[in-house]
């Protein structure tokens, strides 16, 4: 990916697709090394609620305590492609994003007709 | 063409891209709305009677008796179902009955006091109208004397 | 067969259009005001317009519903502040829809309100569980058409159709008014109701929506609700024709079931309520759906109604966990059509929320390409911000100063 990127406008906060095109989080945070003077890289993406901790202030500290303060570190290597959405390389499952949406499909596959 | 201004911060961990001018109008909307909201809620009370609150109740005590007695005609009609006048009838008679409740016990400014007890036992005669309406739902004759009735206790225009 | 399917689609959106907001407002406006108020109608259905057109617009071309795009355009911390917002909102006016569900079901079977909660609630639950979308959409659309009995009632009832056109002058000639402004803020609020831009823009995404389908929006947008807001200026000419007549202030849903009974005798009553029990039901399911895609695209969940239950699982326990807070809310017995005045005057507070980021995004050509808004689009969408913004900071004091439209 030589052509230039925006990370505040085309990375940050959006949505993240496996794969599969599955919807498995938005990008939450970034990690970029390099300090002042240096050349800084975009080294990970972060998605979870432990990364709203530093952006809501008091209400992104609660949101991130009720989501269970967890997070997940995507090495910036996976992305396969950035466009309207961030797409990775391998499925969710295999980096542990949408651990939330198995937990709850377990409760809701109890019902009759989940599968409706 | 409508832009954004958005400043970057670079820290050794992250990158925080953000809208800080919108934000805090967010954040001040968002306070805003709580304190409406009380103070809108605050403003709900019952509080004494006054001369626009009798205003008010009258006019709503006479909607009542002009919306029980186009029910009534309704039924005497019979251009209604049972069970919409039963229900409807009840709803209206409850509200005449709070109001009557209302009128009658609540402080009121001394002046226009003998207004509002007068107004209390006009909403007492209607409620006592509607629920004869409201036992009798399916009964015609009574209707329309429950439709003149009501007619006469409320202005009706 | 495309035709006969975009009018079917546009069938339902009449049907669809009209909510317990709209029935309240617009007939104790018309009880109030008589024929004074029908031009705010207009403006009211022109701003739903622009605003879901922006939104069908962004979703086709970058396949991005509301909340996707809040969250983008104004980050993490203020779009939080405006999801709750939005989500507090959008629960208020489904409490609203659910008890107005209860009461059309008391007035036609007679059963206890408490119990027939329960029972609106189930139905609504196992009908979403169950029920394809698609066939949601034809059932409470079709069955809202029935509301159309009060176009006949309003025939019947002889309006001064000279009178009936001066309403659509713009003009605030009144002794009250401060409370005729609270009622066109309701007004306003009842026909931009947030939730239903949400659920457009989420509609767009499910449907794929591409650059080719711009047509499609703009025809859905402009002809949907354009005919949908024929039905409100019905109801305020029936309103206006009656209420005000007999001097009768409309307090519940019976009233308006009332507007329908005087002209047309029992048939029309009954049509009437079947009508209302149906948009109002259709309305409470697009307002759950609507809640949980907020939350699920905030956060990034999966969702869609065109996925199975399971397929996305907290989108599913968000609309699920939604109708039981509202349910609860409902049965402590507070009283829906009072609540309804709230949920509308909060949501117009709200509005500028999720406009303003849709607003911003519609423009930018970054996202947009040849999309984004030309000159046109662009004297609307910023003309209604300027409205949404005044109507928007007046809906509270007006709410206090009238005494909830009492005076």
């Amino acid at each position: 990916m030589s052509d230039e990127l925006d990370l505040g406008l085309a990375v940050l906060d959006h949505q993240i697709l496996d794969r599969e095109g599955r919807r498995c989080g938005n990008v939450d945070d970034l990690a970029i090394e390099g300090g002042p003077g240096e050349d800084a890289r975009v080294v990970a993406l972060y998605s979870g609620p432990g990364a709203w901790r530093g952006r809501g202030r008091v209400l992104g500290r609660f949101a991130a305590r009720l989501g269970g303060g967890g997070v997940v570190r995507v090495p910036w290597e996976e992305v396969a492609e950035v466009a309207s959405h961030v797409r990775l390389k391998k499925t969710a499952a295999e980096y542990g994003l949408g651990r939330g949406d198995e937990r709850i499909r377990s409760w809701i596959v109890r019902i009759p007709g989940a599968d409706l | 063409m409508l832009s954004v201004v958005r400043r970057v911060r670079v820290g050794p961990a992250a990158v925080r891209a953000r809208h800080e001018r919108l934000a805090s109008y967010r954040t001040a909307l968002g306070r805003l709305i709580v304190v409406a909201a009380f103070l809108a809620l605050a403003g709900c009370n019952g509080g004494t009677v006054d001369r626009h609150a009798l205003t008010k109740d009258g006019e709503a005590i006479d909607s009542l008796a002009c919306e029980g007695r186009l029910l009534a005609h309704d039924i005497a009609a019979g251009r209604s179902t049972s069970r919409f006048a039963e229900v409807h009838s009840g709803t209206l008679r409850q509200r005449a009955s709070n109001f009557e409740d209302a009128l009658s016990e609540r402080p009121t400014v001394a002046v226009i006091e003998r207004d509002v007890r007068a107004l209390a036992r006009k909403a007492a005669r209607l409620a006592s109208l509607l629920e004869q309406l409201h036992r009798q739902p399916d009964d015609r004759a009574s209707a329309r004397r429950i439709e003149l009735g009501l007619g006469e206790a409320g202005d009706c225009p | 067969m495309k035709i006969f399917s975009v009018a079917l689609g546009i069938l339902a959106a009449i049907g669809g259009f009209v909510d317990i907001g709209d029935i309240v407002f617009n007939v104790a406006a018309g009880a109030m005001f008589g024929y004074d108020l029908l031009w705010v109608v207009v403006v009211g259905v022109g701003g739903i317009i622009v605003y879901s057109e922006m939104c069908g617009r962004v979703a086709a071309v970058s396949q991005k519903a509301v909340f996707d795009a809040v969250r983008e355009r104004v980050g993490f911390g203020a779009g939080l502040v405006t999801l709750i917002g939005a989500e507090l909102t959008t629960l208020l006016t489904l409490t609203a829809e659910i008890g107005g569900v209860a009461i059309c079901l008391q007035l036609l079977s007679g059963f206890g309100y408490r119990w027939l909660v329960l029972v609106g609630v189930v139905a609504l639950a196992v009908v979403v569980w169950v029920t394809p979308f698609e066939w949601i959409e034809r059932i409470f659309g079709y069955g809202g058409l029935c509301l159309l009995v009060f176009a006949l009632a309003a025939y019947e009832l002889h309006p001064d159709w000279g009178a009936v056109a001066n309403g659509f002058v713009p003009s605030i000639e009144t002794n009250d008014t401060l409370v005729f402004l609270f009622f066109a803020v309701g007004l306003l609020g009842a026909a931009m109701t947030p939730y239903e831009v949400y659920f457009y823009s989420s509609g767009g995404v499910e449907e794929g929506w591409t650059p080719k389908d711009l047509g499609v929006n703009r025809a859905n947008a402009i002809i949907g609700y354009s005919l949908g807001g024929i039905l409100s200026v019905i109801l305020m000419i029936v309103g206006g024709t009656l209420f005000l007549l007999h001097g009768i202030e409309p307090e519940s849903l019976a009233t308006v079931a009332l507007g329908a009974e005087v002209p047309l005798g029992t048939i029309g009553l009954l049509v009437a309520l079947v009508g209302i029990l149906f948009a109002v039901s259709g309305a409470a399911i697009d307002t759950v759906f609507a809640g949980a895609y907020n939350i699920s695209q905030f956060f990034g969940w999966e969702w869609g109604r065109y996925r199975s239950n399971a397929g996305a699982p907290r989108f599913t326990a968000a609309w699920i966990a939604m109708l039981l807070a509202a349910c609860a809310i409902v049965l402590t017995g507070v009283d829906p059509v009072q609540l309804t005045e709230y949920a509308v005057i909060f949501s117009v507070v709200a509005l500028p929320l999720t406009y303003l980021p849709i607003l911003l995004v519609a423009n930018d050509r970054a996202y947009m390409g040849s999309h984004a808004n030309g000159p046109i689009a662009n004297i609307l969408g910023i003309g209604y911000f300027v409205v949404i913004m005044v109507v928007a900071v007046s809906a509270i004091p007006l709410l206090i100063a009238t005494n909830v439209g009492q005076g």
